[in-house]
């Protein structure tokens, strides 16, 4: 009655009472009880081959097999420690060394740059007789900027060390000096605080400086009112104006995690030959790339 | 020695037509399998060798179609057995089942030629 799957018992209670029936027949036909009762079997056949149809009948068969096989595969790990620990071990160095590798190439070949439109930005370079990847002058920086009638902006950065004075002695740190505009080049905003206004670079002094999120949360625990505060950097006050967004990173000023604007007003600065700047330039939209810089 | 013929004489089940074999067996009453096991071999005066095996397995298969049911029971002699008898969606099987072998088996004499009805010994 109840819907409840029958028991290879209850069939083989069956098969059970099928030969007693039979040979209660057979008895009554004429046969000794020992000779029905083995006749009985005999034309039964085999019971287990009965009770092993019985028990796969409807099953799923490999599901049943894989319980089996992951059961056997437990007790002969946990029999050979030795080899387990082997495998294990194997196994853990191989998915470890594939996710790292493709959590590079994610990040690296996959994963679109976190600005604004990253196919449109290329990176320029001066090319000259000494060789074809230089960086360039402040001043070769203006006349590019001056000159510019492709790009829709032309920003520079320039990796720097700074000393960073704090109570427990002075520290270096990673720093980055970009121009005015680098921010919006990129398409970048800040997460809290303002970005570098127009000509900022001109009048800063690097007075006036961002922290990357990962520079506010380990050195300054993330409080919310870093804005406004100041810091010693090379021996001059310098007031927090902002903290970039958290996803915003820049690989080729890498790890830089405190963002001043260039210096303008010292000697390099003068000098075509103190070369002290990578071009980053946003394209103009529209235009296809790449376009030579008219010069 | 008993009223079973010598078992070469004996033919296997088609495919197929054991679970019309065992519907009709049971239209007069319930009965266990080793009952419905005899009275194909009896009615079919003995031609048919039931193989115990696969007459399990298709009792179970009908069962589990719900045109059979089962029930634990005493036999005459006091044995303890599984007594199946028909439901009404077998009962309609059987009607159906039946209807569809006799069309099969007049499509076969007309082809074989109606001149004499296979006997046993032909087998």
């Amino acid at each position: 009655m109840s819907k409840k799957k029958r028991s290879t018992d209850d069939f083989a209670e069956e098969i059970e009472s099928h030969i007693e029936l039979e040979a209660d027949d057979l008895e009554r036909e004429g046969l000794s009880a020992g000779a029905a009762r083995q006749k009985a079997k005999s034309e039964f056949g085999s019971v287990s081959a009965a009770r092993e149809r019985f028990y796969l009948r409807g099953r799923a068969v490999w599901f049943d097999n894989m319980v089996r096989d992951a059961r056997f595969a437990v007790r002969q790990l946990l029999k050979n420690p030795g080899f387990t620990v082997t495998a294990v071990l194997v196994m853990a160095l191989g998915i470890g060394a594939s996710v790292a590798i493709f959590a590079f190439v994610d990040a690296a070949l996959i994963k679109p740059l976190p600005y604004e439109s990253p196919s449109r930005l290329v990176n320029l370079f001066e090319s000259n007789l000494t060789g074809p990847r230089f960086h360039l002058s402040y001043l070769d920086y203006l006349d590019w900027k001056r000159m510019n009638s492709v790009f829709s902006s032309l920003s520079v950065y320039e990796q720097t060390d700074l000393m960073l004075s704090t109570p427990q002695g002075t520290r270096q740190v990673d720093g980055v000096r970009v121009s005015d505009g680098f921010l919006q080049t990129l398409g970048v905003r800040p997460l809290l605080g303002r970005d570098f206004y127009e000509g900022e670079d001109l009048t800063s002094g690097s007075s006036t400086v961002l922290l990357t999120y990962a520079e506010w949360q380990n050195r300054y625990g993330g409080r919310p009112d870093i804005v406004g505060q100041s810091v010693i950097l090379n021996g001059a006050a310098a007031t927090i104006i902002g903290v970039l967004p958290r996803d915003f990173q820049f690989a080729p000023a890498a790890p830089g995690g405190f963002w001043l604007t260039i210096v303008t007003n010292d000697e390099s600065a003068r000098h075509r030959g103190a070369m002290a700047f990578w071009e980053w330039p946003g394209s103009k939209t529209g235009l296809p790339l790449p376009q030579p810089m008219p010069r | 020695m008993t009223t079973q013929k010598n078992p070469d004489d004996r033919i296997a089940l088609l495919q197929g037509t054991l679970d019309l074999l065992i519907l009709k067996t049971l239209v007069l009453g319930p009965r266990h399998g080793q009952g419905v096991a005899r009275a194909i071999q009896r009615q079919s005066e003995e031609v048919f060798f039931v193989e115990h095996g696969s007459l399990y397995l298709a009792l179970q298969r009908l069962e589990d179609k719900e045109w059979i049911r089962a029930e634990w029971g005493l036999s005459e002699n006091n044995r303890r057995a599984r007594f199946y008898s028909l439901t009404p969606t077998g009962r309609e099987q059987l009607v159906e089942k039946t209807s569809e072998w006799r069309r099969l088996t007049r499509a076969m004499g007309l082809i074989l030629g109606n001149s004499a009805a296979p006997t046993a010994e032909e087998a």
